[in-house]
């Protein structure tokens, strides 16, 4: 490849291009910080429960306390895509959900019901919510709550939370989801299969998979992957979370670590 | 290091001072960013949220970092977590502007070039987008390996074999004039399509 070629190339391109007038909005910095155009994220609280929802014939209620769902937990650390992407089960933008909004979307299996939060309104509903005190979310944090349900139930399969804020420039996502059932372990083991091989196919594609074992809090977890984003994800009978971000791997184990259901 | 006035000012949440320190900057990133998305939509984006997310992090400019790489970073950093989203290989030649040949050129050595074009561009567009944004900061920004591992937080070595991997594939894609059968296309087909919205 000459390089001068390219180079010449992508200035013809670039610099032809017109720089809208309105890039730079004087309300911008007003606005939510997402963007105006609709983007799909399929946040692991979904991704994860409708893995769940595929593969368990289980019913379920809310669970009563959150702190439940780290029974028996299991870490699974993943560098690379945050698993709820890889995972690409049904999901809605939730990212375009303002505080106070709800959205609902119907699946051939069920519904999915998406409602924005403060984290203020979170900590009313869930004074226990584990929250990391590394790097912790701010007052503006984007938080959505999502609850799954199957056709013929008024119960929720699966409640969820997500999260998304910022810590300098650089994302953080946090979601964690909880069932009432514990799942047969046969179940859970054909979910962590499944997420493996999620990861596996998708890192491979982009470059050499690579693995090494890390421990978050006294416990061995592996890590996976390659790519600068990195993601740390669990799973267990309960149910589940994820936590990822921009960041060195030692700072989201930091991160994790500071989860007080973590410790 | 003395603080920049300017930059001072804005920290102080001066939403007109941070226009004035961000303004010098706006046309470039928003280039570098279609470079990188090939979308002059999802470059806008990406664009206005790195304003959003410089605005809120403007306490960790550090005094000896230039606000131009701080904020070229959050740019880059903002356009491949949007490109990580994109699921469907893009579309540049439908999305990127047209530019005229020189009036020069014969209409035989026009569409030769044009055909050359099309093939860089669909190249780039076939590479992933951690391969194609060193092309990009190197070819069009002019980056040194040591400023794009700092532009992309990654170590030197990987800067100079993500470079030497770009190369050898659009090198590879342009010899063959073939991208349907890229690493990249065949690994798409073994993920599960995201959901249309």
């Amino acid at each position: 490849m000459n390089e001068e070629i390219l180079s010449r190339e992508l200035h013809r391109v670039a610099d032809a291009a017109p720089v809208p007038t309105d890039l730079f909005p004087p309300d911008l910095l007003a606005r939510r910080a997402r963007s105006r155009r609709s983007r799909w994220i399929a946040v692991t609280a979904t991704a994860a429960a409708m893995l769940l929802f595929s593969i368990s014939p289980l019913g379920a209620r809310a669970l009563s306390a959150v702190g439940e769902v780290f029974m028996n937990l299991k870490v699974i650390l993943v560098q690379g895509e945050p698993p709820g992407e890889l995972a690409r089960g049904p999901g809605t933008d939730i990212s375009s959900i303002q505080a106070g909004e709800t959205k609902v979307l119907e699946l051939e299996e069920g519904r999915q019901i998406y409602t924005a939060l403060t984290v203020e309104e979170l900590l009313e509903k869930r004074p226990d919510f584990p929250l990391p005190t590394y790097l912790p979310p701010g007052p503006d944090a984007h938080v959505v709550q999502s609850e799954t349900f199957r056709q013929d139930s008024e119960a929720p399969l699966f409640s969820g939370i997500n999260m998304t804020w910022d810590s300098d420039y650089r994302q953080i996502d946090y979601s964690l989801y909880w069932r009432t059932e514990p799942l047969a372990a046969e179940d859970l083991q054909a979910l962590l299969s499944r997420e493996r091989i999620g990861v596996t196919v998708y890192a491979t594609g982009r470059e050499r998979l690579q693995q090494q074992e890390v421990t978050v809090n006294g416990m061995k977890a592996t890590a996976v992957g390659v790519g600068y984003t990195w993601s740390l994800y669990w799973v267990h009978e309960y149910g589940g979370g994820s936590l990822s971000g921009n960041l060195p791997l030692e700072t989201l184990i930091k991160v994790a670590e500071s989860i007080p259901s973590l410790k | 290091m003395a603080t920049d006035p300017l930059l001072e000012a804005a920290r102080s949440g001066d939403p007109e001072r941070f226009r004035e320190l961000v303004e010098p900057h706006l046309a470039q990133a928003y280039r570098v960013a279609i470079l990188i998305l090939l979308d002059r939509e999802l470059a806008r984006d990406a664009v206005q949220e790195a304003l959003i997310r410089a605005h809120r992090g403007l306490r960790a400019v550090r005094p000896d970092t230039s606000f131009g790489a701080w904020f070229r970073r959050i740019v880059v950093n903002e356009a491949r977590r949007q490109a990580r989203r994109q699921w469907r290989q893009p579309s540049p030649l439908e999305a990127l502007p047209e530019v005229e040949a020189a009036a020069e050129e014969s209409p035989e050595a026009r569409l030769l070039a044009r055909e050359d074009r099309e093939r860089v561009w669909t190249a780039l567009a076939a590479l992933g987008e951690a391969h194609r944004t060193v092309l990009i900061l190197r070819y069009y920004q002019g980056l040194s390996d040591s400023e794009l591992a700092e532009a992309l937080a990654i170590p030197v070595g990987t800067v100079k074999s993500r470079l030497h991997k770009a190369r050898l594939f659009l090198q590879r894609q342009l010899l063959t004039g073939k991208s349907e059968n890229s690493w990249p296309n065949r690994l798409l087909h073994l993920l599960p399509r995201r959901n249309a919205e």
